[in-house]
């Protein structure tokens, strides 16, 4: 039986499908480059707002915006060039979605709302394709059938109104190209005369908060990381209870 | 789920149901990555004596069955884990077997397209997943990768107070290595000494032996996916994923 | 941007939040049902039904909509064509294989999934639309024990309206990304592959309405303002029927590409 009333349990309920929303949005527009669109609209702007990945963590809205928006946009500016230059079709289309097609795919989703109604968490598996013509037109046919699977850790609260991303943790595992290549196998080619994970799968970003590895990604030595545990019922956002760090968990 | 007129209280009672059984699921695919296997069974599965899981080639059936199909789980990684240590032992070998435990493969079972249907009496529910899906395991050359397509269809009970999984089916259609066309068998990689013990290996087998699936090959006979849940009132009037009647460890 | 729900009362919330589990549950039940070669029964089982919404009913592709019940049942006949076509070289090479309807599907495999839902519901209550992303495989196997496997990556755009208590599919596009073979590398594949190099585009049929509704080669240009948002009520315009503006360029929308 619920300790919530009818009231809590409607608005818990409408929450967990807000965080299924703003993750959807999220794999979307990220997947065709709109940066800004998902920046300026579905994150807080606190500044205990964090977003970490293999590589590390950025703190603030302005950082993530930097890494996220500002840095992102560039090089979605320098491939629409190296694309043009390979494909007048691509003359006067979109310079950041054009091309685009990839998806962090969402799978495996647990959700928690909090008893207290005003943070949400997810834990979510994202099997997802980074394929896409510009991406193979872009850098001399590098990367355009790429696949990388990861999982996510996120908090959510309801602030004003809406419900915002608050933090993210992103744990790159697999990746590898469509499909001429074996990922495990090959990795252990790799890593037996030369056992080196340096943790930098999925990407490199402009200036971080918090650089240095959060996560590594799968190798055959690598041992097991249970970076992003599945969220449990609980009551409010804490320390206990985030997928950021300590210090990080009010508004 | 038929809610034509049904109460607000029941309308939640049902929603809750079916989060919670996406969360069970999800935590599921969570236990595979970080190799807690009987942590599966002891934490997800439910505490009857009847409980079954059924893979292409039978059913385990009972409790001791299914727990035993875990435990061989958690064995087979213990070993993959020890052969890993030999294999890179600039990396692994000054560390104890709890601390290598799940090393050397990973494990990747993401489900979606969730179909789940909750009794009208609230003590049982159904639900169809499908699993799309990469593994590596350990064969003599090494760790290779393959390709997963399958399903999860399952029965799930409520015990005080918490959703577990009654019957389980995990069927597969693909099995295929990466890089490969799926059907063609892969070309032979070089063996090594170190890895030779894996080949004595083998899960334990279905009590009750029975072809319930196929892998997808040329030549099999078109296999549509398990049957879809469908609304029902209780237990006793819908059907069972469980094994069927008339099958038993006589086959 | 993630919805308000500044304007309902606690029972309307709640029934928009099973509206939204029901839309989903829906769009999973025709994954199977199309996995399970059972476009028929999908059809019957899945999309409107009332006379008033049968005439504009409409299923799209790449390359056009089929639209009216009756044209979408003609695709489905369309298709069984191929099915037929692919069991041909069974039937001719194996005796024990007959080429008939039972046998529809034989050697091949069809699995398509969908994940990654958004789902909006309009706030009048009466109609609904949803994005899912769809991965599945597809394989075409002859008798000669080869088999063609393909991954395949698309997207699904769809319009919801109640009919009754009962939600119904009323326009749908299955927007396709490409068909990436299995084992082979997938910068083999021309920039824009065609009916003898992905099985999908094999089986677009012949629409009632062509219309580029989705160019492969340019992606995702549109999706940012294609996929669903917050709403107020059906505008043809921007749902996913023939006269909407799927495929449109921007300067062919009308006031661009604000909605």
């Amino acid at each position: 039986m619920s300790r919530l009333t009818k009231s809590e349990r409607i608005r818990n309920a409408v929450a967990s499908q807000a965080v299924e929303e703003i993750k959807a949005i999220h794999a979307y527009v990220h997947g065709n480059n709109y940066n800004r669109e998902e920046w300026d609209t579905l994150w807080s702007k606190s500044d205990n707002t964090t977003w970490g990945h293999a590589f590390g963590r950025m703190v603030g809205p302005e950082n993530i915006y930097l890494n996220s928006v500002a840095h992102c946009d560039k090089m979605a500016c320098e491939g629409y060039m190296r694309v043009c230059d390979k494909s007048s079709e691509f003359w006067g289309h979109d310079i950041r979605s054009s091309g685009m097609s990839g998806t962090h795919a969402l799978a495996s989703g647990v959700i928690e709302v909090a008893e207290d109604g005003r943070s949400a968490r997810s834990f979510y598996l994202t099997p997802g394709g980074m394929i896409g013509n510009r991406m193979r037109l872009e850098s001399n046919n590098e990367r355009f059938g790429g696949w990388i699977w990861e999982r996510y850790g996120s908090d959510f609260v309801f602030e004003n109104g809406r419900w915002l991303y608050f933090h993210e943790q992103v744990c790159p595992d697999i990746d590898s190209e469509y499909d001429f290549l074996n990922w495990a196998y090959d990795e252990f080619k790799k890593s037996i005369n030369n056992p080196i994970n340096d943790g930098s799968m999925g990407g490199t970003p402009a200036r971080l908060s918090e650089p240095g590895a959060i996560h590594y990604n799968f190798t055959c030595f690598q041992t097991v990381q249970d970076t992003v545990v599945p969220p449990k019922p609980y009551s409010s956002l804490n320390d206990e209870n985030s997928y950021s760090t300590k210090g990080r968990n009010t508004l | 789920m038929e809610l034509a007129n049904k109460s607000e209280e029941y309308l939640l009672d049902a929603w809750e149901a079916q989060r919670a059984i996406k969360n069970l699921m999800g935590k599921m695919s969570y236990n595979y990555i970080v190799k807690k296997f009987q942590e599966i069974f002891s934490g997800l599965w439910s505490s009857r004596a009847d409980v079954c899981l059924g893979v292409n080639d039978g059913y385990y059936n009972g409790a001791s069955a299914v727990a035993g199909y875990y435990d061989g789980l958690y064995e087979l990684n213990a070993l993959i884990s020890k052969l890993m240590q030999k294999a890179i032992p600039s990396v692994l070998e000054d560390k104890t077997a709890d601390e290598i435990y799940g090393t050397g493969t990973m494990d990747y079972k993401p489900v979606e397209c969730e179909l789940i249907e909750v009794a009208q009496d609230g003590g049982t529910a159904k639900g169809l997943w499908v699993l799309r899906g990469s593994h590596s395991q350990l064969t003599p050359a090494g760790p290779v990768g393959y390709w997963e397509w399958g399903w999860f269809a399952a029965d799930f009970i409520k015990e005080d107070g918490k959703w577990k999984i009654w019957h389980l089916l995990y069927l597969d259609d693909v099995c295929g290595v990466c890089g490969t066309d799926w059907v063609t068998a892969p070309k032979d990689l070089p063996e090594m000494e170190v890895f030779e013990p894996i080949k004595g290996y083998k899960l334990p087998e279905p009590n009750v032996p029975v072809k319930l699936r196929e892998l997808y090959s040329p030549m099999r006979c078109f296999t549509p996916p398990p049957r879809m849940p469908e609304p029902y009132e209780s237990f006793s009037q819908t059907f069972s994923y469980g094994i069927a009647e008339g099958e038993t460890e006589n086959g | 941007m993630a919805e308000s729900n500044i304007n309902f009362t606690e029972s309307e919330l709640l029934e928009r939040v099973w509206d939204k589990e029901k839309i989903k549950d829906i769009i999973y039940r025709r994954s199977y049902f199309i996995s399970a070669n059972r476009r028929r029964e999908e059809l019957s089982n899945l999309w409107v039904g009332e006379p008033r919404h049968l005439k504009s009913a409409s299923y799209g592709n790449n390359i056009g909509y089929f639209v009216g019940i009756d044209e979408i049942h003609r695709h489905c006949a369309e298709y069984d064509e191929i099915l037929y076509s692919r069991l041909k070289p069974y039937s001719d090479t194996r005796q024990e294989i007959d080429y008939d309807k039972a046998n529809l599907g034989f050697g091949g495999m069809n699995i398509f999934s969908c994940n990654t839902p958004l789902v909006f519901v309009a706030e009048n209550g009466m109609t609904a639309k949803l994005l899912v992303a769809q991965y599945g495989n597809h394989a075409v196997g002859a008798p000669d024990g080869t088999s063609e496997v393909f991954m395949t990556f698309g997207l699904v755009f769809a319009d919801f309206v109640k009919e009754g208590n009962q939600w119904k599919i009323w326009h749908l596009i299955d927007v396709h990304d490409f068909s990436l073979p299995a084992g082979k590398d997938a910068l083999d594949l021309p920039l824009r592959p065609g009916a003898e190099d992905d099985p999908i585009v094999a089986e677009y049929g012949t629409p009632t309405v062509s219309k580029e509704v989705y160019d492969t080669m340019f992606g995702w240009e549109y999706l940012y303002f294609d996929m669903p948002k917050e709403y107020y009520a059906y505008d043809e315009r921007y749902g996913y029927g023939p006269n909407s503006n799927m495929g449109l360029k921007y300067f062919e929308r009308p006031g661009g590409t604000r909605q």
